[in-house]
This record gives C-alpha cells, structure tokens and sequence, in this order.
C-alpha cells in the first residue's frame, strides 16, 4: 500500500514537471500574469514622474526647439551639446532620459547635429587616444565646438493630506549660446497628478 | 407659517429646476454629438461614438520642414470633466507611418473646448490620423 502510494506521488511530480517544461513555439517561461503593454500608453500608477510624463516632455520640448528660429532658420544644422539638467526634485528623476529622448527626436528631424556629451566624451576620448598609439594616424583633427548647449531642471512641489496627493512637476529646458552666454530659447512644461487614496480599502 | 414653508419651498424648487434647465439646453445630445463626429473623415479622425467629446475645428499647416496640426475638442457634457487620450500617426506620401505621438491626456471641462497643436518632429510628413480613446481602452 505505502509502495503504491510512492508511485502515486511520483507520477503525479513527472506530470507537473512535464507540464511546467512545455512551453508553446518561440516563447519560453511560465504562464503568471505577465504580458507587453503599449509603450506609448498612458500610464498613471502613481503621482512619480512616468513614462507618460517623459515621453510629452520630450516630444513638447522637441516641438518648441524645432519651431524657434535659431534651429528653423539655420543655414547649416547647428552643432549642439547636451549639459545636464539638474533634478531639484524630492524623487529620483532620471533627467538623462529627458535629454536623450529630446537628442533621439531631434536627430531624427535632421535639423541638428550633436556634439558628445559627458556621458560618451570619455569613451571618444578613448578611441582618439587608441587611434593615436596604436594606428599609424599620429595626429587627430581637434574636436569642434558647439554652437549651442541645452540645459535645464526639473523641480516638484508636492503637497498631501490623508486623503489626496497632488504632485506638480515643473520641466525647463534652455538653449544657450556658450560663446556670449545668452539664452536663445527656454520653455517649459508643466504637469500635475492628482491621486485620491481610497477612504476604504484592504 | 405653513403657507410661508410652502412659498419657500416652492421657491427652492423653481431655482434648481431653473439650475437643471440652464445645463439641459447648453448640453448637446448623444445624436448630435455622433452626427457630428461622423462629419469628419474616418481615415483623418477616429474616436468611440459614446465619448461625449466632439470635434470643432480641424487645421494643418507646414512649419518649415514639418507638417503642424491644430484640432479643437468640445467636452459636449454640460457639468463633468472629460478627460480622453489622444495620439496622432503622422503618415508620408504614400500614406505609411513616419512617427506616432505618444498617448496624451486631456482635461475639457463641461461644455468647454481645448485647442491641441502638435507638430510632427520628422520631415516629410504629409498627411495625419488622430485617434481620440479612453485611458485604457
């Protein structure tokens, strides 16, 4: 009895482990509750700043650049550099993604041309130091300059009770000319989130 | 006295009736509101029949190099807040897609319009799709 219990058991462990190992064509990994999600949609889990909140920056800032006259009326695409814009918020923020999103769509446009930035400068720098000691090529053309740099911040000003929490962001970003220090362009974008907890919940 | 709570009575009456029909005639029907979408082309303007959002005004330009768009939104409800999505797909020549927007909220209030202006970030764009949903949907 206790033996034909084992083999009860054991045949009961191959099944579930045979069902687990199965997987449909091109997919691997368990069933759960995982599944993609559309990248563009919006998202409002909570009051941080998003994917929604990003991506609007990105493509408002982009819109507003590409409509001021120092790029739309340009000659020759103008050389940009990218600074950093400085979180003066209470939350991680990733202001890179800010700045890259921007530079991908600008790119893009083909009405800019952009210069390393402290992110990649020192893996250029790299390349031009490997280029000089170990390739025949002695000597490097020098590295032009901007025309241009961007910069900005991101602040918030947050405010909550036991019942709701309102979030205000506030994006600016500037192109300032770095040879006489003026600012050419600025705007902003504003955004605010609301989150009403539940009075009842679990 | 009870003549006096009557008259007051009917007094409070009159004015929340008056408050009623102040937003029943500004308030556009669900008819209407269809009819009036519909006037606008399919293939330039897609959105759910039931939104209670309606379309005003339509307008393209060129800026430069790049196509820009101008739309006005009307909340045809009288007193709540709507708040759809929208995302335009900003298409070439031949009618493939260049780029999309992201999805992007809205706020109308009852019975007032949003202008929205968007701007496509790529040359050669010609023609666009506005696709007007519900967060979620």
């Amino acid at each position: 009895m206790k033996l034909r219990f084992t083999y009860f058991v054991a045949l009961w462990a191959i099944l579930l482990l045979a069902g687990c190992t199965a997987g449909g064509t091109g997919r691997t990994g368990s069933g759960g509750t995982v599944s993609y999600g559309d990248s563009q949609a919006v998202e409002t889990v909570n009051t941080d700043f998003g994917s929604t909140d990003l991506q609007a920056t990105a493509e408002t800032m982009t819109q507003s650049l590409l409509e001021s006259r120092y790029i739309a009326k340009a000659v020759q695409p103008p050389k940009v550099r990218l600074r950093q814009v400085k979180v003066l918020a209470d939350e991680h923020i990733d202001s890179k993604a800010i700045t890259d999103k921007i530079r991908i769509k600008l790119l893009k446009s083909g009405s800019v041309r952009f210069l390393a930035d402290e992110a990649n400068l020192s893996e250029v720098n790299k390349e031009r130091d490997f280029t000089e000691t170990s390739t025949k090529k002695t000597e490097l053309k020098a590295m032009t300059n901007s025309d241009y740099i961007i910069t900005g911040t991101v602040r918030s000003i947050k405010k909550a009770t036991k019942d709701i929490k309102d979030v205000y962001y506030l994006i600016t970003l500037e192109l300032v000319d770095p040879q006489s220090g003026e600012t050419l362009w600025a705007d902003e974008q504003e955004i605010r989130k609301v989150q009403n907890k539940p009075t009842l919940g679990w | 006295m009870s003549a006096i709570r009557t008259v007051v009575a009917i007094c409070l009456l009159a004015c929340i009736c008056a408050g009623c029909s102040g937003n029943q005639n500004s308030k556009m029907n669900r008819t209407q509101v269809i009819k009036q979408n519909k006037a606008f082309s399919p293939d330039k303007v897609s959105f759910a029949d039931d939104m209670d959002v309606v379309f005003t005004d339509l307008r393209t330009s060129d800026e430069g190099r790049f196509f820009k768009l101008m739309f006005e939104v009307m909340n045809a409800k009288a007193g709540d807040i709507n708040s759809p999505v929208y995302q335009i797909e900003w298409l070439d020549t031949n009618g493939y897609p260049k780029a999309k927007t992201p999805w992007k909220p809205l706020l109308i209030k009852g019975n007032q319009k949003v202008k929205v202006v968007e701007m496509a970030t790529v040359p050669g764009v010609s023609d666009y799709k506005i696709t007007i949903s519900r967060k979620g949907e």
